[in-house]
């Protein structure tokens, strides 16, 4: 099957079908939903914080790049080599010009999903690096040749059961499907190669243009080690994650984890301010950053869809999301998804590669009150929807179907007789179904036409 | 032109264009301020409190003594208990006393910092236990905040499977925003946060403690009284 966000449609069919998947992912869902409001219920300011980020993230986006030749320069103070990188394969080629440079041989990961965005791994691997991931749900989706289905949760669609068999196939040990035993499993292969690892690549949550400087959060602690064992040190990060200053970052670190995990704190979080080893004795001895644009400029350029750049990858729309909750996250066809995946998806691809993913939400508004930097995503998904309808990237059936329908509304008599139609109609079916709708009947029925009408029952309550 | 010429400006261009984003409510700072105040206890022994329930809520444990001896005497308890004859460690004034006194009973404390790096990770990676001594506790959100000038390794909290964290009693700082307004810059360039023991929910969301680092977290803080 075409795993691109072009085929979205053939993506979600296979996805309703499958009730495992559902269940996985409602479940999960579900419980972070849970822990996230109990969280936020101890958090009087809540919504102040969620003003205060808009604000934070308003400012930096505006002042762009100011803050990052701030960035740049002080990152060259701390001895932190900063490379720019237009699109995915400059990206691909700075990274992996070090690693030959160095003459690595094995590389591990912690999860970054701006790596998985210019597809590194696959790159890496091509040119003879073994490339690991080593948060636990990265390792697992990387075994089974699949990208992450959720943004903080990657192997969200699997079941014990499934991962039990993906690593008594791929690892050769022998079958369980207890999460601490498959753990320790992981752990004990992912310690050696730790450390015995020439390079450490990570993203980054936050950098900091005052201090020169970047933080990474996370639970498991392989992002640390990914840090400090390896003798280089490599972070991607998109363009639009800077923090003009250090200071800021508990307004942030107040609002990621509820958001993301459900958790009041998580567990670790690592600043990289450059290399250590000679001043510790550990750590990297060279730290690289590649600061990638691969579209976000083009993104800035829409004066309200610039918001999107506001994102902190938390997740927390996508577990809201009464669309996801039924399709997953590889229907969206791509690395990002959920509301702001459907948001992004044709703002970096475009509208063509693009053009289902806006429609793949029922703008209930749930995403935007869930969103901790307050992105007005149903807003944003509704002008990605015009943008696709205007560039004609949306199906000659719909196109005709719209202007029918427009020129209906605009006469109202040939409008009042043919609305009639369906209902008087309706009473030939057998049985008095309603009607067979194409590609909407094969699961659920259409709902029957009301004889009386809307105009006629809006004028009995206007009435009244 | 380089790339970096490149971003830069097609950022201008794009800046040209007048943001039509939402006007912000400014008082939001003050509101969270004053809320953060009203919920932050005064006395020092309320913030231990406070910082022992967090630690407890996510599986971390919390003790306290009077004395260095009495934390060394727990200390080489929780070790007999775990059969475990050596811990690896960092040069600390803060823990020298309590070493000297687990040395007593036995227990053979291996410096990290005195290791080359390629050394240093094999040998700690292959001890069971670690005692570190973090430069402050966070009472809000039951946090640790090491910072590398004074740790000066990581290893040992990041390799051993069991930490004992001791901490000073006037250590203890209210919350995040507190930790960056009195943390001198330059030592927030390279230090970690930790809260809890390492953890994944990765599988079926069942939560299991020490994925990649520590299985164990013990908090003590000597009262010194």
């Amino acid at each position: 099957m075409n795993t691109s966000p072009k085929h979205s449609k053939e993506l979600i069919r296979a996805a309703l079908a499958d009730g495992n998947l559902r269940a996985a992912v409602g479940k999960a869902t579900g419980s972070t939903v849970e822990s996230r409001q109990k969280i936020i219920d101890g958090i009087p300011y809540w919504e102040q914080l969620r003003e205060k980020v808009y604000s934070i993230k308003k400012d930096v986006i505006e002042n762009l790049d100011k803050n990052l030749l701030l960035f740049e320069e002080n990152c060259r103070k701390n001895n932190i080599t900063v490379h720019w990188a237009e699109d995915a394969g400059e990206a691909r080629e700075i990274i992996s010009g070090i690693a030959e440079k160095n003459g690595a041989k094995r590389i591990v990961k912690s999860k970054s999903l701006t790596t998985e965005e210019i597809n590194l791994n696959n790159f890496l691997i091509n040119k003879g690096i073994e490339t690991l991931e080593t948060d636990l749900g990265e390792y697992i989706v990387q075994l089974n040749d699949q990208i992450p289905s959720h943004l903080i949760i990657p192997a969200m669609h699997l079941s014990r059961k499934d991962i039990g068999k993906l690593f008594s196939d791929k690892l050769g040990v022998p079958y369980t499907e207890e999460p601490a035993e498959l753990l320790k499993i992981a752990r004990k292969i992912l310690r050696e190669k730790f450390l015995n690892a020439d390079i450490g690549i990570s993203g980054a949550n936050f950098a900091f243009a005052s201090a020169g400087s970047f933080c990474i959060v996370e639970n498991e602690a392989n992002a640390h080690l990914t840090i400090s064992l390896p003798r280089i040190h490599i972070a991607v990060m998109g363009i639009e994650k800077l923090l003009p200053d250090i200071k800021l970052l508990p307004y942030f670190l107040k609002l990621l984890p509820p958001s993301a995990t459900g958790q009041k704190s998580s567990t670790y979080v690592n600043f990289i301010g450059g290399p250590t080893r000679q001043k510790y004795g550990e750590g990297p001895e060279e730290v690289h950053i590649v600061l990638l644009d691969n579209g976000r400029t083009k993104i800035l350029k829409d004066p309200e869809l610039r918001e999107t750049l506001f994102c902190i990858r938390c997740g927390a729309c996508l577990n809201s999301c009464p669309v996801y909750k039924q399709i997953g996250g590889h229907s969206y066809g791509w690395v990002y998804m959920g509301p702001i995946g459907a948001a992004l998806i044709p703002q970096y691809l475009g509208e063509a590669e693009g053009k289902h993913s806006p429609f793949l939400s029922s703008l209930c508004c749930a995403c935007a009150e869930a969103c901790p930097a307050k992105i007005n995503l149903p807003g944003h998904l509704l002008k990605l929807r015009n943008k696709i309808v205007e560039t004609k990237n949306n199906s000659m059936i719909e196109r005709i179907g719209f202007k029918i329908y427009s020129s209906l509304l605009t006469r109202p008599l040939l409008y009042r007789i043919l609305t009639k139609f369906p209902a008087f109609m309706q009473k030939f079916m057998p049985g008095g179904r309603p009607f067979p709708v194409p590609g909407y009947s094969g699961r659920r029925e259409f709902t029957r036409f009301d004889p009386d009408g809307f105009r006629k029952r809006f004028f009995k309550m206007y009435d009244k | 032109m380089s790339s970096k010429e490149k971003i830069l400006g097609r950022i201008s261009e794009a800046l040209k264009i007048k943001s039509q984003l939402r006007i912000i409510d400014n008082s939001a700072d003050e509101k969270i301020k004053s809320s953060l105040k009203s919920v932050t206890p005064e006395k020092l022994t309320d913030l231990w409190s406070q910082f022992k329930a967090e630690l407890e809520k996510i599986a971390g444990e919390y003790y306290s003594f009077n004395t260095e001896e009495a934390a060394a005497e727990f200390i080489s308890g929780v070790l007999a208990e775990l059969k475990i004859d050596t811990v690896s460690s960092h040069s600390s004034e803060m823990l020298a006393a309590v070493k000297e006194r687990i040395k007593e009973k036995g227990i053979k404390i291996s410096d990290a910092c005195s290791l080359e790096a390629g050394a240093r990770k094999q040998v700690t990676a292959g001890i069971n236990a670690s005692l570190v001594s973090p430069s402050f506790a966070v009472a809000d959100i039951g946090q640790l905040v090491f910072m590398m000038d004074d740790a000066e390794t990581s290893y040992p909290y990041f390799l051993c499977d069991n930490t004992i964290a001791v901490v000073k009693n006037e250590n203890i700082i209210a919350n995040q925003f507190e930790l960056f307004e009195k943390a001198e810059v330059e030592k927030t360039k390279n230090m970690f946060f930790v809260t809890g023991p390492s953890r994944t929910a990765d599988i079926e969301k069942v939560l299991v403690l020490g994925a990649h680092g520590p299985r164990r977290l013990i908090v003590i803080n000597i009262l010194n009284k």
